[in-house]
């Protein structure tokens, strides 16, 4: 029932106005595309960060590495007939080679994509990395990331309401009154949820291929060699027949696995063997081994297409638009960039936190510490940093240092939720209840995300506040987020 | 058109000289019919067949542009990297571990409009 009240309130819903029609299958994609009429405004650094700050990496502001990439984003920027986004650039200490924007419209970029230009001289040109940017860029000018978001809220929502409906027309007697009920709680919340969201496009992958094309778009019209577009796709290609290569030793070692087992049963009780086919070498090893790489496969490719497909749709773009266009290509500003002592100090101290994060978990205290004492800034201010300094003061003994350092990063407005939870678990733990609950309230606002609500239940039952544990439930109910709703029920039920 | 393209990659994949692979970069495929190629003072030479291009070596990248020198039997032209694809593979990115990387929410109302996708542990 969820699922079809969520399908009944995307597929209402679907249909609404398109900022763009498409790729087209002549001329370029940027000449066809009707630019927004406005972005929403900038909102809190909270609000702009998230999802980010759900993650225990954060953000790490530094100019000094990230004005150089709004120079190439403003170049890029300049490009667009329509109204011009701020779309502020973030760094992440995070190693994957990628990138990211918020549904809010900020940009992130990964340690480990600029890891990957700093190792490999011949990738060096800001015409490469610009499409990174331009990439990032077009789904921001598209829409995309907020659509994402609001579509897969409403669709929570939608679930939400139809469950409340069902709570209340059972409360008002029975199954018979539950169908309109809930049909008329959808409706009004429907057209509160229009006119909340107004229209938006089903997500799907091939937004990808929007992003990748009007990015080329961009970069041409900036002067950037398109070409280079393909480096970081040829990047994402081999890594991708990596995995897919990984993935076969990993099927072949279980399947080899499988088989040993199935052929030592097989002579250790001969007659069971024959009796019961599942335990014949042919059948039990195929079945494990395929459930294994089927989810290895998924696991690589769950959002995006592969990168070879992308960087053919790209080529064909590129030859039948731009192909007469060689411009210069712009390396020694990139070269500079690189390689000046900003990035590779970000670099050397995203490398370092990570390094932190693998051995915390040990428990490792004077390790932690040792590691946590090398890293300077713009690391040392980021919340991760903070996050595992307090661990170590804390695993140390240190008490009264670990709590101011929290008391600091609880209130900062890049806040992790990991530190939300912590602040408002010392709160609770010190009698302070309605503190607790107020400054949970207050960050779930400000995340515009409910993910505290397990906890905030837990903190009223435990305080007995009857009242505040039957409106939190509720307000759970309402997220239709079934993970999420176990949570509260377990945590009503503690 | 994709699949006579293709079965040209694999034609030439299989054709292509075992010694001359081993040590050479050379265009293994392409994703048009016709390729734009420029000599190397840039000046445009109009666009020549594939057929012209495959199997044939990768002499040196043209610093200047970014456009591979490839050896034909016209002599050395110009072309874009994105045009083809060649016996050599790009650099992988690091290994990670996605050590930490796990979202505390909830909701799912995350961005999936990264470059890549992201890590997805099974957890922190």
């Amino acid at each position: 029932m969820k699922k079809l009240l969520a399908l009944a309130g995307t597929l209402s819903l679907l249909g609404c106005s398109s900022t763009n029609p498409g790729i087209p299958a002549q001329g370029t994609y940027i000449s066809h595309i009707t630019p927004l009429a406005s972005y929403p405004p900038r909102p809190p650094l909270q609000k702009l960060i998230f999802p980010v700050n759900t993650g225990i990496e954060g953000i790490v502001v530094d100019p000094a590495v990230t004005s150089y990439m709004e120079q190439i984003r403003d170049r890029l920027l300049a490009q667009w007939s329509g109204v011009r986004p701020d779309a502020p650039i973030f760094l992440s200490v995070d190693e994957h080679f990628s990138s990211d924007v918020s549904p809010a419209g900020a940009m992130f970029i990964n340690a480990g994509m600029i890891q990957y230009f700093s190792d490999n001289p011949e990738t060096q040109s800001e015409d490469a990395f610009a499409f990174v940017i331009a990439h990032e860029l077009s789904h921001i000018l598209l829409g995309h990331a907020a659509n994402k978001a609001a579509n897969t809220k409403l669709e929570q929502r939608f679930a939400g309401i139809g469950e409340i409906g069902t709570m209340v027309a059972a409360a008002a007697g029975g199954g018979a009154v539950a169908g309109s009920a809930k049909t008329a709680l959808l409706a009004l919340y429907g057209a509160h949820a229009v006119g909340e969201y107004g229209g938006f496009p089903s997500w799907s992958r091939s937004q990808e291929e929007e992003a990748d094309t009007l990015a080329v778009d961009l970069m041409a019209k900036a002067g950037y060699s398109v070409s280079m577009a393909e480096t970081s796709l040829n990047a994402l290609d081999t890594a991708d027949k990596r995995d897919a290569a990984e993935a076969a030793l990993k099927q072949k070692a279980v399947q080899e696995k499988a088989q040993q087992e199935a052929e030592k049963t097989q002579q250790n009780n001969l007659a069971t063997a024959v009796l019961n086919p599942l335990l014949t070498p042919g059948f039990s090893l195929l079945g494990t081994g395929l459930g294994y790489v089927g989810k290895g496969v998924t696991y690589v490719h769950l959002d995006h297409p592969h990168a070879a497909e992308r960087r053919e749709e790209l080529s064909h773009y590129i030859d039948r638009n731009y192909a007469d266009l060689i411009p210069s290509l712009h390396k020694a500003p990139f070269q500079n960039w690189i390689r000046s002592h900003d990035v590779q100090k970000f670099l050397q101290q995203s490398q370092a936190i990570n390094d932190v994060s693998a051995v915390a978990p040990k428990k490792n205290w004077q390790k932690t510490r040792q590691l946590l004492s090398k890293i300077g800034e713009p690391v040392r201010s980021s919340q991760i940093w903070l996050y595992f300094n307090i661990q170590t003061e804390a695993g140390l003994g240190q008490n009264k240092q670990a709590l101011a350092d929290l008391t600091t990063a609880a209130q900062r407005d890049d806040v992790i939720l990991k530190i939300v939870t912590i602040w408002a678990n010392y709160l609770n733990s010190q009698g302070k209840t309605d503190d607790a609950l107020a400054y949970l309230a207050q960050q779930q606002k400000l995340f515009d995300d409910p993910s505290t609500l397990p906890q905030q239940i837990m903190i009223a039952k435990k305080a007995k506040k009857t009242g505040t544990v039957d409106g939190l439930v509720m307000e759970c109910q309402m997220t239709g987020i079934d993970s999420l709703q176990q949570a509260c029920s377990a945590a009503s039920k503690s | 058109m994709k699949k006579i393209l293709s079965l040209g990659l694999l034609c030439g994949l299989i054709l292509a000289s075992p010694i001359r692979a081993a040590t050479t970069t050379t265009i293994n495929g392409v994703f048009e019919k016709t390729v734009h190629a420029f000599s190397e003072t840039y000046a445009p030479l109009g666009q020549i067949p594939a057929s012209e291009l495959m199997n044939q070596p990768v002499v040196g990248i043209d610093e200047n542009r970014g456009l591979l020198k490839v050896q034909t039997a016209r002599g050395i032209v110009l072309i874009a990297g994105a045009a083809v694809t060649t016996t050599k593979a790009a650099a992988a990115p690091r290994e990670t571990a996605c050590s930490y990387i796990a979202t505390l929410s909830a909701s799912s109302t995350g961005s999936s409009a990264g470059f890549a996708d992201n890590c997805k542990p099974s957890g922190h």
